[in-house]
């Protein structure tokens, strides 16, 4: 089976080049035959969420021409917008289908540990995940990270709490709080306030050592939001970045 | 950059300047913001716990809802009917403009001092303010909006309008137009205060007027929830009230409209709310041989003006006829991390996500809009919080495209559209 690649362009202009170094690091550590989407449009997906409408669907099309054309046989990306966008939105607006599944990093390795499980090295240390939005509350994506750490000897995974959330018979996850990345990027000037909205509100208050979210966008965010914060004692570490590490 | 597209800027760089001014730069505001947050999910705990068959309303009252808006010109003309029944007079006003003349007019000439409850309508017809313009002397009753009318400030919440205020700031507030020195430290002696200083205004009032949550197209009875008992005085002491009400508030029956009730009162994070009124007409009695007679302790005179700015045409927009589904509830706004990062300042006349969609379709039109609605970080957890599953984040959205059409988009985005999209 063949994996190409999403999202790493994206990850690159942000800067993560931790996450992209784990996911490559990974895969090849897991055995995958993969391909790096090296000239997908930089964050495509953003245009259908911003109305773009003269040029989404020319870069949608774009995506899928290019990315049937590599041959692979599966589609995996840090970022859950795109795989949201092609399971629900293109198919509903345009009649864009795509030739090849398109799944989560998460749901991909929580597959493969589950065909066969991974030799780690225990992490003993608080984690705490935040389910992005789209892949979590929209898509219902909490179970692959869940399944993922319960992989990690010694790990703690800590989650947002949600004082309603059990009596209103949702998981807590739906509650999920945006770390902001978005807003910190249409408005910059609010960047300080980030830190008010997640980090101090959210994240410090579970007092974790390690923090990262599903989405690599809401890890964007964690990584801004903790720089601005000037919070040393919590690290942001995507979960790809996580099992890299401890993977023997 | 071109005239049109630097008054866009214009916009835009206003909202900026007036989040981190009055909003992000205020660190009393936050810690307020932070305060009522916790304080809304404790008692919504408490209600759930307390009634935890309050998660079944949901699906009903979304179904009536769904109902009433496409069914809404037929309840309109039913309401209409059932008002001029119960001798009350019924208006319709096409906009926010046809509206506040309605009201001067029935509050009358010369000066006349005019009570009024909470009410986002009349926010957003500026009713307040137009009626003072006129010369009469207009007070807020509800404790929120006495605070929004004395600093000269905006509702920051649908329900809780000085919800970024602290207790410390709304003592000094108060002891400034009460005259009275209140501690800092306590609030009920800011209650105390107020609660004097008003009940001079209701017992001099010529008209009370307010909103209400729901209208029963059946009887034509409007459903008004509140807990400080100023509507009752306002809706009871003065010779004529005026309920000012947008017309998405219809619904068919009275069991439809209990049912909103509670649903809008348990979300709004309410175990029981103090009052629930029900008001079919003007003060009547029979008691001398069973003949009606009109004008008994309550008021003489029954107003109910329905208000369209918008509305109709929304009922008839399937992408965007959900957003009229909204309660006013409130309870999106303690869950939008957007709403807590602008320290209120998100929506001009309605707040919220959900705020943006009704200033663009509503209250303000697209342009002024448009900032709120490319704030919007479109995480949907409103979507998941709202007791009627509205979905604002799929709204927004939609909303965008239209606004990248007609050209409301920051200088920001289209930068990176420029650059970003092209490959
Ligand atoms: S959108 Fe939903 S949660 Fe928000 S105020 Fe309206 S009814 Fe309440």
């Amino acid at each position: 089976m063949k994996v190409l690649v999403a999202g790493m362009s994206n990850l690159e202009h942000q800067g993560q080049q931790g996450v992209i170094d784990s996911i490559t690091s990974l895969l090849k550590k897991m055995g995958v035959d993969y391909q790096i989407f090296t000239d997908e449009v930089k964050c495509w997906e953003a245009t259908l969420n911003l109305g773009f409408e003269d040029i989404s669907e020319k870069v949608s099309k774009e995506f899928k021409e290019k990315a049937e054309a590599t041959g692979a046989d599966l589609i995996i990306s840090s970022f859950a917008a795109g795989v949201q966008k092609w399971r629900t939105e293109l198919p509903n607006q345009y009649g864009l289908e795509l030739g090849i599944p398109y799944i989560h990093v998460s749901q991909f390795i929580a597959d493969e540990f589950k065909k066969s499980s991974p030799d780690l090295a225990p992490f003993p240390h608080k984690y705490f995940v935040q389910h992005g939005c789209t892949l979590g509350r929209k898509m219902k994506g909490f179970q692959a990270i869940r399944d993922v750490l319960s992989y990690v000897p010694e790990i703690e995974v800590l989650e947002e709490e949600h004082p309603t959330a059990e009596l209103e018979k949702m998981d807590k996850a739906e509650f999920n709080t945006c770390p902001g990345s978005w807003l910190n990027f249409t408005q910059p000037e609010l960047g300080d306030y980030i830190k008010e909205n997640y980090v101090l509100s959210v994240l410090a208050p579970a007092n974790p050592d390690y923090a990262g979210s599903t989405c690599a966008n809401g890890h964007y965010g964690i990584v801004q939001g903790l720089e601005i914060a000037e919070i040393e004692d919590i690290k942001p570490l995507y979960f790809t970045e996580l099992l890299d590490r401890i993977w023997r | 950059m071109s005239e049109k597209e630097k008054e866009i800027q214009k916009i835009f760089n206003d909202y900026m300047a007036e989040i981190i001014a009055d909003g992000a730069e205020n660190e009393t505001l936050r810690v307020a913001l932070k305060r009522a947050v916790n304080s809304y999910r404790g008692n919504l705990k408490k209600a759930l716990e307390l009634f935890p068959d309050s998660i079944d309303y949901k699906e009903k009252a979304r179904k009536i809802k769904e109902y009433s808006i496409d069914h809404l010109e037929e309840l309109i003309d039913q309401t209409k009917k059932a008002v001029e029944r119960n001798h009350g007079v019924f208006h319709f006003a096409k906009d926010a403009d046809e509206a506040n003349e309605i009201i001067a007019d029935i509050v009358g000439k010369p000066k006349k001092t005019i009570v009024k409850g909470k009410s986002l309508t009349t926010e957003e017809t500026e009713l307040r303010q137009y009626l003072q313009e006129k010369g009469h002397e207009v007070w807020e009753t509800d404790l929120g909006e006495f605070l929004v009318q004395i600093r000269d400030g905006r509702p920051m919440h649908m329900l809780a309008p000085s919800v970024d205020l602290t207790r410390e700031e709304a003592a000094e507030l108060i002891s400034k137009i009460t005259g009275k020195d209140l501690p800092k430290d306590r609030i009920d002696t800011s209650v105390e205060a107020v609660r004097e200083f008003l009940r001079d205004k209701f017992t001099k009032a010529d008209t009370g007027i307010s909103g209400a949550n729901v209208i029963a197209a059946e009887t034509g009875t409007l459903f008004i929830i509140e807990n400080e008992g100023n509507i009752k005085v306002a809706a009871s002491c003065p010779d004529k009230y005026v309920a000012l009400v947008g017309v998405e508030k219809i619904v068919p029956t009275l069991e439809d409209a209990m049912h909103l009730v509670k649903t809008t009162w348990r979300f709004a994070n309410y175990v029981v709310p103090s009052y629930v009124h029900m008001i079919s007409g003007p003060s009547k009695t029979g008691d001398i041989e069973k003949t009606t007679t009109y004008g008994a302790h309550g008021p003489r005179e029954f107003h109910m003006v329905l208000l369209d700015n918008g509305r109709l045409d929304v009922a008839k927009n399937d992408d965007f006829k959900e957003l009229l589904y909204c309660m006013k509830c409130g309870a999106c706004m303690y869950e939008c991390p957007v709403f807590w990062v602008t320290a209120g300042h998100f929506g001009k006349k309605y707040p919220g996500g959900i705020g943006a969609l009704w200033d663009a379709f509503v209250a303000t039109g697209m342009e002024e809009a448009a900032p709120s609605v490319y704030s919007c970080a479109i995480c949907g957890r409103c979507k998941t919080r709202c007791p009627l599953n509205i979905d604002t984040d799929k709204m927004i959205k939609k909303l965008r495209k239209i606004l990248y059409k007609k050209g409301y988009t920051p200088a920001i985005l289209k930068e990176m559209k420029d650059t970003f999209f092209k490959g």
